[in-house]
């Protein structure tokens, strides 16, 4: 199957090569058009299978059956983002664009070099209306649609059945009411010698993010709406440096000695082999639960869902896939494709396939899906209950205020400055993207 | 030295090394001269500005951190790196039992990629499974929580240090290389008047080695310049700034500023204070009889 | 004529193998445990860096196959950085025996040129470098990587190199000219051999220099055709899931080979050591 894929790519390769050395025949009518991809879904990552199925089926449909792939691969979130950064400097992009977890839509925007989407979101009104307003209008720039939005991404508590039962608590059915409740729990866990809670801060502190987003996003109406602000600037206010005092708290008390500096994977396999009770993180992360090389047999099982305390979840609509194609043939092919990734069917096999949620609100998602993975069951119901929701870090802030976070967590942690030291450093970086 | 159309073998034996040169590092050095001067971000073309970008880099305590970083890491490593290098060649020198492997082996570190190095030394040295704390029991050190070498600022300078320090695999290889070009006769003759091993080193071979030290203090330096792999795998500069050094300052206003004219002034900072590194180590290392014989 | 006593030979010798294990172990340690974890399973490797795997199948090892196209980037990275290292060396021979001999208007201008492309930060030169690759058409080929890492190698070489002139007598030279030698005669046939032993460890140097380089790989390729192991080690960190286990396997299988290569190497540097004895 990989092998098979291997070969097509190379193949397709060296027709893209041989299309790209003949224009003119390219662009004749009927004929082939050579779509320029660069893919990261490669490797290890999570979603390689369902990206290599989604390429192959394309070519299958009417409007993909002219279309041929060029790709380049390039392993890895980090290592794509460095490369489509130079590529927007210089101008040359891909026919599309994906989005590589890091907000790049509004640079590509400015920099003029990614496609206006609009005319082909009216053109078409059905595929318009699969996306809510807040999903195209985060991939909105100056009024014009350059993004389109593949998956929504949510996230929750996964808790440890076992462990809570050890230590003698009960579990909410959807929620702490509070984060006194929570903290609560966390004692009791605590007392029984059980690790409460799952954080890092290496990379750009995924875990801590979400528990910090949660902590300042169910914060009463004004950390709500801070925490769904895009590119927010001040960080001083009174929710963002409570919930840094409690982040600190929560480092000294909460969680295990690695998680200072850590990385996600040890963390993970912190809560896989038991010894963490709760771990903030989203559906993505449930195939791991019962794949034996990470976690022990029967590991699905003991697991729990519910959302952050006060009913609280993360939700954030994805930066979407831009189309950086130049010629007319060029940019509806690339539409057609995002047209394709976001048909209903495919975004039910993506959620099948990685766990990605679908963006679109209403989807029938079959039975047999929810019966044969209870945990996505539960996933998409328990969705319907969060009273509030809110981004986080990566999806809104600055990059390189989403580093200052991560390196200056360890900081906070080893009280070598205040929460409220910690704030101003953030808002420090924050200004640098003023300058 | 006297020769027969001496500039025409000047002019052949050296242009082509900067043909080749002006390919890959004329239109680059250019442009990081030029755009350090303008207001020039990943969306918008460059805007001539003046000195803003250097007024804006020296105002910033991260960047005056990384540059003291950055000097320290210049020290440490032309001094002891380079001398354990020299040290570890003056004992393979005499050929010892299993030199060849010691040779090899010390070599290695230097072939592992720099992505592997980094994920091994953070899951070696991680504070709950890691290496940390068996040592620790072994020594019988009593501690109330086991240190975390890279997590903590206290030791994240040192623990980076670390990775690459002992490592001197490189210089211990030029310097072998150097030392099997001394004549034998002299080693003979020094035996046959009785010397001991050490007065030998100490008298014949290290003298010898001035130049090739300097060459390598050269190196180890300009490399603590532009240090950038195994930080970025591992601290990324942090925790706070305790492990920022220019090119992860730079690498930052390139990546994650977007900030390409303010990158570009990190980076005339760091062409400058290298330069003037090499020249101050080789003024330091040249004799002067031995420039005017090579004319 | 002293005799050192017996007692101090015998603790200078134990110091002096107690100091090569020392650094054999720190060296050789890593790799050795990145073998062993080479074969645990995520779980294991990332809840304890000491313990044996539990069992010692080959997966991790078919997985680093499966995941990347390893084999081909191998091969690659032995064509790129070969011809890279003879182009530097064969540059580099010429260019720093010019500069140790001779003086002249614009040597000092060479010099400083090619120190201060040591400390030219990759970030800042990649964009103007891949702008001109594509106008000269080597973007995404061997050719164009093995033009920057030539380049790249030729200040650090230039600087071992013209040191190494150094130490080689000009008298041979001068009896050369002497006798009727031409220019070019005397250095390809006094110098050049002298010079064998600084010409591998630049060899050397350059080649461990271009191995691993992962940056300038990433930005000037696009395809399977010019890419080198240190990308195909990034098909095994993923968001999520880093496969550190095939990871270390990948490391094992591209490293073995590259201490061959090096073992190789060295002994060459050693037979022209010997050969280097007659000089002045």
């Amino acid at each position: 199957m990989k092998r098979k894929f291997v070969k097509r790519v190379i193949a397709s390769a060296l027709v893209g090569i041989m299309a790209m050395s003949l224009p003119v025949y390219a662009e004749g009518d009927g004929e082939k058009v050579v779509l320029n991809v660069i893919n990261y879904h490669v490797g290890t990552d999570y979603a390689a299978d369902y990206y290599a199925y989604l390429f192959e089926e394309f070519q299958k449909t009417e409007e993909g059956k002219n279309v041929e792939f060029n790709f380049e691969e390039i392993p890895t979130t980090d290592a794509y983002n460095q490369k489509i950064k130079l590529l927007i400097a210089s101008g040359d992009l891909p026919d599309i664009v994906f989005n590589g977890g890091n907000n790049i839509t509004e640079l590509a925007a400015k920099s003029g070099k990614v496609a206006d989407l609009t005319p082909y979101f009216e053109e078409d009104p059905e595929w318009k209306a699969l996306f809510d307003e807040t999903s195209l209008e985060f991939n909105t720039v100056d009024g014009k649609i350059y993004g389109v939005p593949v998956s929504k991404e949510i996230s929750y508590i996964y808790y440890n059945k076992e462990l809570f039962e050890q230590a003698g608590i009960e579990a909410p059915e959807v929620a702490y009411e509070s984060w006194d409740d929570f903290f609560a729990a966390c004692d009791k866990l605590k007392e029984a010698g059980i690790t409460p809670v799952g954080m890092d801060s290496a990379d750009s502190g995924w875990l801590t993010n979400l528990w910090m987003s949660a902590l300042i996003g169910t914060n009463g109406e004004a950390g709500n709406e801070w925490m769904n602000t895009m590119y927010p600037t001040d960080f001083n206010t009174p929710e963002v440096e409570a919930a840094a005092e409690t982040i600190q708290k929560m480092f000294q008390n909460y969680t295990t000695p690695d998680a200072v500096g850590g990385k996600y994977d040890p963390m993970a396999t912190h809560f896989f082999n038991g010894e963490v009770a709760m771990f903030p993180n989203g559906p993505w992360m449930i195939p791991d639960f019962s794949e034996t090389e990470k976690a022990p047999e029967g590991f699905a099982d003991k697991i729990g869902i519910m959302l952050m305390p006060c009913k609280g979840m993360e939700m954030v609509p994805t930066p979407g896939d831009m189309v950086g194609a130049k010629d007319e043939a060029k940019i509806k092919a690339a539409v057609d494709f995002l047209k394709f990734e976001t048909s209903p069917e495919n975004q039910i096999k993506a959620l099948e396939m990685t766990g990605l949620q679908p963006v679109s609100n209403d989807l029938e998602i079959p039975s047999e899906l929810t019966e044969s993975d209870p945990l996505m069951a539960q996933v998409l119901d328990i969705q319907g209950k969060a009273e509030m929701t809110y981004g986080q870090n990566q999806a809104y802030w600055y990059q390189n205020t989403i580093d200052a976070f991560s390196t200056q967590l360890p900081e906070l942690a080893y009280d070598n400055i205040t929460p409220k030291e910690f704030c101003e450093k953030l808002t420090e970086s924050a200004a640098k993207n003023q300058e | 030295m006297k020769t027969k159309n001496r500039g025409l073998w000047i002019a052949l034996f050296t242009i082509p090394c900067m043909i080749l040169f002006a390919i890959v590092y004329a239109a680059p050095i250019v442009t990081v001269l030029y755009t350090s001067l303008c207001n020039y971000t990943t969306f918008s073309a460059p805007v001539f500005t003046g000195i803003k970008n250097f007024v804006t880099i020296f105002q910033d305590t991260d960047f005056l951190v990384s540059i003291r970083n950055t000097l320290v890491w210049v020290v440490l490593q032309s001094t002891f790196h380079v001398s354990l290098g020299l040290l570890m060649a003056l004992v393979l020198r005499r050929k010892p039992k299993g030199w060849k492997v010691v040779r090899t082996a010390y070599m290695i570190p230097n072939i592992v990629p720099t992505a592997a190095t980094g994920v091994m030394f953070t899951l070696l040295l991680n504070p709950s499974f890691g290496v940390v704390k068996p040592f620790l029991d072994f020594l019988g050190v009593d501690y109330s929580m086991v240190p975390n070498l890279f997590g903590n600022s206290r030791y994240a300078f040192w623990t980076v240090t670390f990775t690459w320090i002992l490592y001197s695999g490189f210089n211990t290889i030029i310097f072998l290389a150097e030392m099997g070009a001394i004549d034998k006769e002299i080693y003979e003759a020094a035996t046959v008047d009785g010397a001991r091993p050490w007065q030998v080193d100490r008298y014949i071979t290290l003298p010898l080695m001035k130049n090739i030290f300097g060459t390598c203090v050269t190196l180890a330096s300009v490399a603590m310049v532009s240090q950038f792999d195994i930080i970025y795998m591992t601290t990324k500069g942090g925790p706070g700034n305790s492990t920022l050094n220019l090119p992860i300052y730079l690498y930052k206003a390139a990546t994650l500023e977007n900030n390409y004219g303010k990158a570009n002034a990190v980076g005339v900072v760091q062409i400058v204070l290298g330069l003037v590194l090499v020249l101050l180590i080789q003024r330091l290392f040249q004799e002067r009889k031995e420039l005017k014989e090579g004319k | 004529m002293k005799k050192t006593s017996k007692a101090t030979v015998v603790t200078a010798g134990i110091f002096k193998y107690l100091f090569m294990i020392f650094f054999v172990l720190i060296a050789v340690g890593p790799i050795v445990w990145a073998f062993i974890s080479s074969f645990k399973s995520y779980a294991e490797i990332n809840s304890s860096a000491l313990s044996w795997p539990s069992t010692f199948n080959l997966d991790n090892y078919k997985a680093a196959f499966q995941f990347a196209p390893i084999a081909k980037y191998f091969l690659n990275s032995v064509v790129i950085v070969g011809c890279s290292v003879l182009v530097t060396v064969a540059l580099v021979a010429m260019c720093s025996y010019i500069i140790s001999r001779f003086d002249f208007k614009l040597k000092i201008l060479i010099v400083l040129l090619i120190s201060a492309s040591l400390m030219l930060p990759a970030q800042a030169i990649s964009q103007p470098l891949f702008a001109i690759f594509q106008k000269l058409g080597i973007f995404d080929t061997k050719l164009g990587l093995i033009i920057v890492y030539s380049a790249m190698g030729i200040p650090m070489s230039f600087f071992v190199m013209t040191s190494y002139y150094k130490t080689i007598s000009t008298a041979l030279e001068e009896s050369a000219y002497i006798d009727g030698a031409t220019f070019l005669q005397t250095f390809l046939h006094i110098i050049l051999p002298l010079a064998k032993p600084g010409l591998v460890t630049i060899a050397l140097l350059e080649f461990i220099n271009t191995w691993n380089e992962f940056y300038f790989a990433l930005m000037l390729t696009s395809g399977d055709s010019a890419r080198t192991v240190p990308i195909a080690l990034n098909y095994y960190m993923g968001t999520f899931a880093n496969n550190y286990s095939a990871l270390f396997a990948a490391v094992v299988m591209t490293v073995l080979p590259t201490i061959l290569v090096f073992i190789i190497l060295q002994r060459q540097v050693m037979e022209s050591l010997t050969a280097g004895a007659v000089k002045g």
